[in-house]
């Protein structure tokens, strides 16, 4: 049975590859979770989502990888999907970047949430004072546009 | 060769000049469009986040450790399903049978898991027609649902047809083909729950 | 070819849906028709539906031309049907005629080229045509309700949204975009399945004929660029139907986001359009010149280098809408980087003409065509690619002008060239030369002069898009050459179809390799037998059947590529059983792929109807919103449900056929 010698790579059962790697899969899955609670992580923003992206990454990859055999099997498939991912990824992060998606450097003009925009009209009717509004670009472009 | 080898397939018109199947490549093809699909579709939400004029806004209704569940749920779906295929290629067919019916009701778990949680989040006031995040949401977890239950069906379907003798070890591509589907479902899933829920927590 | 003597023997069939929808065996006449899985069938299935659309959008065309002729024109037509026209000659041609025109070849000739027997899924590749079929159909039968979609063929929003395009014109177009979606998609994973993993014994990537390769960039254009307007469409159905704020500005939605999404979509689209032609043209122009395509590597990259750099470009379709300069600077670049594997195809193919001993019949004379309109297409497309013009350009005959020369000059001359090519592949009949020559004379001179003087058009400041306009413009005489143009072309287009008809029925019969080609299909009888190859051919290099004609030109001077190490022995090996006791088997028709297409596209006008069941607000109060939805759904419902049990029967179905035994001499 050549097929059953296939299936013992480096002494494990395909089996016990899998068992590992599901476990694996539900330890990052907690880790993802527990970032989000401050007294675990005291990390900046960008460490955060750095983090998580990693994590999320490695996830995909292991699926990937070993749950649908990419490792192991022929590259035209490794080929085919990856051509899908890359196009897709890369045109979807352009699309991204083009909606002004991203969080920018303080000094660039963007557009704030709309949301923000309504209550801060808001306020404004109220009479409320609006918050650091010096240090928030984007008032600078509602200031433009009105 | 590979590991799931072409020289279990019955029908010798299902393989190619290359010597891989015809469905598997298929399979993969349909994937990478569908990635492009979902990558639509996800961008669509990252683009609304921030955007809606009305509440509730996600930080108020999102449930972390329900929805970690229902993610833990769907990943472990993933290791019986290849728990599965590992089965029928070693021809145990009873252990397929049990590890197919666990797939395919732990993606049940799921969606009753995304049935509560549209549930809740609706008598929270979060509808499709309130804001641009119920619009977007609902659309790009609803569609991700919707092929999670088609996957339940596929699996469903291929339980059943075991007891008429359709899955075999020489048709094990069947369910490995069916288990490509299933995983795929579960990486979107996997970029959904960073993209779209714990996202939510840090910008 | 010795004579094809054989008898066939029906496979055993078994299976619960046989006694109901047996799978037909040798299949003829009308049913053969309805159930067919052949690829050649279903390539001339293809073929016909869509020259039949080119008639229906031609004549769009022809009534949009009479109504500008002159300004002020009234009483012809109203805007409103000037609306539904423009917008339904712009989906008509690229949806119906120019791709579907595309997918016949494909269809037809593909497998020949690669050598194989059929398709990877015969029965996928039969849906993929009735859903096309049923889907152009519903798209259609608009005009029959009044109406007829009447918001451009790029559906922008807002205007597409439920309150400024009330009623069903929304629902036929989007509904119908998404059936003809789906029919591409499911077509292109079957034609690269195809490609990948049918080849025939020693054609390696590098052997492949350029239309088979121009086949598979084009098939992972389509499999990658749809699901951008699946998900496009999919929002604004939910936005017409359910209420959703994707693109209500109102609600927080961006507008702005369809365009986006629309152009990721769609302007891989417009490669999806021109590649195939380009490959087209690249199997005509070294068999009319005789000698070997020039750069056939670099033919191949630049055609995989377009498929990839046709997903960076998208926003040059939205340089008016304020991107910033960042972004319209980049989208610029591009662009204009995408001209380079253009330019390097022209190049190549005069390279190929070079020193060639030219044969002026007609797929060569539309190929020439095709490569002089294209360039012009493309220069003036190179114009607004720089995003300081197209503020000018956008929006005017300028552009109209330009995707025309890319579109009729490019992409529908050079289909032309292929029918003119692969019609005795066909129907084993030559078309006439003469008509030929006139069809492409007055077609060549009716294009130049309708879309040429729409350049000044343009720059002079006529918008696209507009009924009428006003006499002291100054576009009067301008307009009128043009319209005379589109007249001349519409002759050229009906002596072609009475050409078409004519050959089709009692032509000059073609013979065996009627034009001395260079690739595998013309090996084969014209038109092919069932089975297509009685031995998988065995492939030794590019241009095989060439140099198995004429082994003596495989040496040859120094700018030729090939060389006997080129001649690489195929390995038996990897493939081996062309037909052997068993004799060819062959899969039996199958009725389930029209049902399951026949489910879908019920489904789909039902979605379209839904507004007929909508139960009047009194009696909605009482009801449940399930109820509702029920009520105002349920041919959509009925119809879904009727397409995937036929996936299921389909599924169920054995493979049942027949198989082909030669008789024992023919077997050596």
């Amino acid at each position: 049975m050549k097929h059953e010698e296939d299936k013992e790579v480096q002494g494990l059962s395909i089996v016990a590859r899998y068992t590992i790697t599901a476990v694996v899969l539900a330890v990052v899955t907690a880790i993802e979770v527990l970032v989000l609670y401050p007294p675990l992580v005291r990390a900046g923003d960008t460490f955060k989502i750095a983090l998580l992206a990693f994590l999320g990454i490695g996830k995909f990859i292991l699926v990937v990888g070993l749950f649908m055999h990419l490792w192991n099997d022929d590259p035209i498939f490794t080929g085919i999907f990856g051509l899908g991912m890359v196009i897709g990824v890369g045109t979807l992060v352009a699309l991204l970047a083009v909606m002004n998606v991203y969080p920018h450097r303080s000094d660039a003009v963007k557009a704030p949430p709309l949301r923000q925009i309504y209550e801060d009209r808001e306020k404004v009717r109220r009479g409320e004072a609006l918050p650091h509004t010096e240090q928030h670009s984007w008032r600078q472009w509602e200031a433009l546009s009105a | 060769m590979s590991a799931h080898g072409s020289h279990l397939i019955e029908n010798p018109h299902e393989i190619g000049t290359t010597g891989l199947p015809h469905r598997k490549i298929m399979m993969w093809l349909f994937l990478a469009s569908d990635c492009m699909f979902f990558g639509a579709l996800i961008s669509t939400y990252l683009i609304y986040r921030g955007r809606s004029i009305a509440g509730p806004t996600p930080e108020e209704i999102f449930d972390i450790p329900l929805t970690s569940t229902s993610s833990f749920v769907l990943l472990m779906s993933s290791y019986l399903m290849v728990l599965a295929l590992a089965a029928i290629e070693r021809n145990d067919l009873t252990k397929f049978r049990v590890y197919c019916l666990g797939t395919a009701f732990f993606g049940s778990i799921f969606l009753g898991f995304q049935v509560y949680e549209f549930t809740h989040f609706y008598h929270a006031g979060l509808t499709l027609h309130g804001s641009v995040f119920g619009s977007s949401f609902y659309v790009l977890t609803g569609t991700h649902g919707c092929h999670v239950a088609i996957g339940v069906l596929w699996l469903l379907a291929l339980f059943f047809y075991s007891f008429t003798g359709g899955v075999t070890q020489r048709r094990a591509l069947d369910v490995e083909i069916a288990g490509l589907y299933w995983h795929f479902v579960d990486i979107v899933w996997i970029v959904i729950f960073v993209a779209v829920y714990l996202l939510e927590y840090i910008i | 070819m010795s004579s094809e003597e054989m008898h066939i023997e029906p496979a055993p069939e078994k299976g619960f849906f046989d006694n109901i929808f047996p799978r037909q065996v040798e299949p003829k006449g009308l049913i053969g028709w309805l159930t067919t899985i052949d690829h050649k069938r279903i390539g001339i299935l293809y073929g016909v539906t869509a020259l039949f659309w080119f008639l229906v959008g031609g004549l769009e065309a022809l009534m949009i031309r009479i109504q500008l002729h002159t300004s002020d024109f009234r009483g012809f037509i109203s805007a409103e049907t000037y609306n539904s026209l423009f917008t339904m000659h712009g989906t008509t041609m690229i949806f119906l005629v120019v791709m579907p025109l595309a997918v016949a070849f494909f269809n037809y000739v593909m497998p020949l080229q690669i050598g194989a027997r059929d398709v990877a899924f015969p029965r996928m590749n039969a849906f993929s045509y009735w859903m096309f079929l049923f889907a152009s159909i519903l798209l259609n039968i608009s005009w029959f309700f009044g109406e007829a979609p009447h918001m451009s063929w790029v559906g922008y929003a807002p205007i597409t949204e439920i309150q400024y395009t009330p009623g069903m014109a929304g629902e036929f177009w989007i509904i119908g975009l998404q059936l003809l979606g789906v029919a591409s998609i499911v077509g292109s994973l079957n034609f690269i399945t195809t490609i990948i993993n049918m080849r025939a014994p020693g054609m390696t990537f590098m052997r492949m004929p350029v239309f088979s390769w121009m086949t598979l960039v084009t098939g992972f254009l389509i499999i990658l660029a749809f699901p951008a307007i699946t998900i496009c469409l999919a929002e604004l159905m939910f936005d017409r139907l359910f209420g959703t704020n994707f693109f209500q500005a109102a609600a927080g939605g961006l507008p702005i986001l369809w365009q986006h999404l629309f152009w990721v979509f769609g302007h891989p689209e417009v490669y999806i359009l021109i590649l195939p032609p380009m490959g087209m043209v690249s199997e005509i122009l070294p068999v009319f010149s005789r000698r070997p395509l020039f750069g056939y590597p670099l033919i191949v990259g630049s055609g995989i280098a377009i498929g990839l750099m046709g997903f960076t470009v998208w926003s040059h379709h939205m340089f008016t809408s304020g991107l910033g300069n960042i972004a319209t600077a980049a989208f610029a670049l591009t662009t204009m980087a995408i001209a380079v594997p253009t330019g390097v195809k022209i190049f190549n193919w005069i390279g190929t003409l070079y020193k060639g001993q030219l044969i002026m019949a007609t797929p060569m004379l539309f190929s020439l065509g095709f490569i002089y309109q294209f360039m012009m297409g493309g220069f003036s497309g190179l114009m607004h690619a720089n995003a300081v013009h197209d503020l000018q350009q956008h929006d005017s005959y300028f552009i109209v002008a330009h995707f025309h020369y890319v579109l009729i000059g490019g992409a529908l001359f050079g289909t032309f060239a292929g029918l003119y090519y692969w019609f005795p592949k066909v129907t084993g009949r030559k078309l006439d030369e003469k008509f030929g020559k006139f069809v492409f004379w007055f077609l060549f001179v009716g294009f130049n002069l309708t879309f040429f003087p729409m350049h000044w058009l343009g720059l002079n400041g006529m918008p696209r898009r507009i009924y009428t306009y006003s006499p002291n413009m100054g576009w009067d005489t301008i307009n009128m050459v043009c319209t005379f143009g589109a007249l001349l072309m519409a002759v050229a287009v009906v002596v072609f179809f009475w050409d078409l008809f004519r050959t089709a029925k009692s032509g000059q019969v073609a013979g065996f390799d009627p034009w001395d080609a260079r690739t595998v299909e013309w090996s084969i009888p014209n038109p092919p037998p069932v089975y297509n190859f009685k031995d998988t051919p065995q492939v030794k290099c590019l241009d095989d059947f060439w140099y198995a004609k004429y082994p003596e030109t495989m040496v040859h001077d120094e700018d030729e590529t090939m060389h006997p190490s080129d001649y690489v022995a195929a390995d038996p090996a990897v493939h081996g059983h062309s037909h052997d006791d068993h004799g060819i088997h062959m899969p039996g028709g199958s009725w389930f792929p029209m049902f399951a297409a026949l489910g879908f596209c019920i489904g789909g006008f039902g979605i379209v109807m839904h507004g007929f069941f909508i139960p009047d607000p009194v009696a909605a109060k009482s009801m449940s919103t399930l109820s509702i939805l029920l009520r105002e759904y349920w041919l959509a419902i009925l119809g879904g449900l009727m397409g995937v049990a036929s996936v299921f029967a389909w599924a169920m179905e054995p493979i049942g056929g027949y198989n082909i035994h030669f008789k024992e001499e023919d077997n050596k």
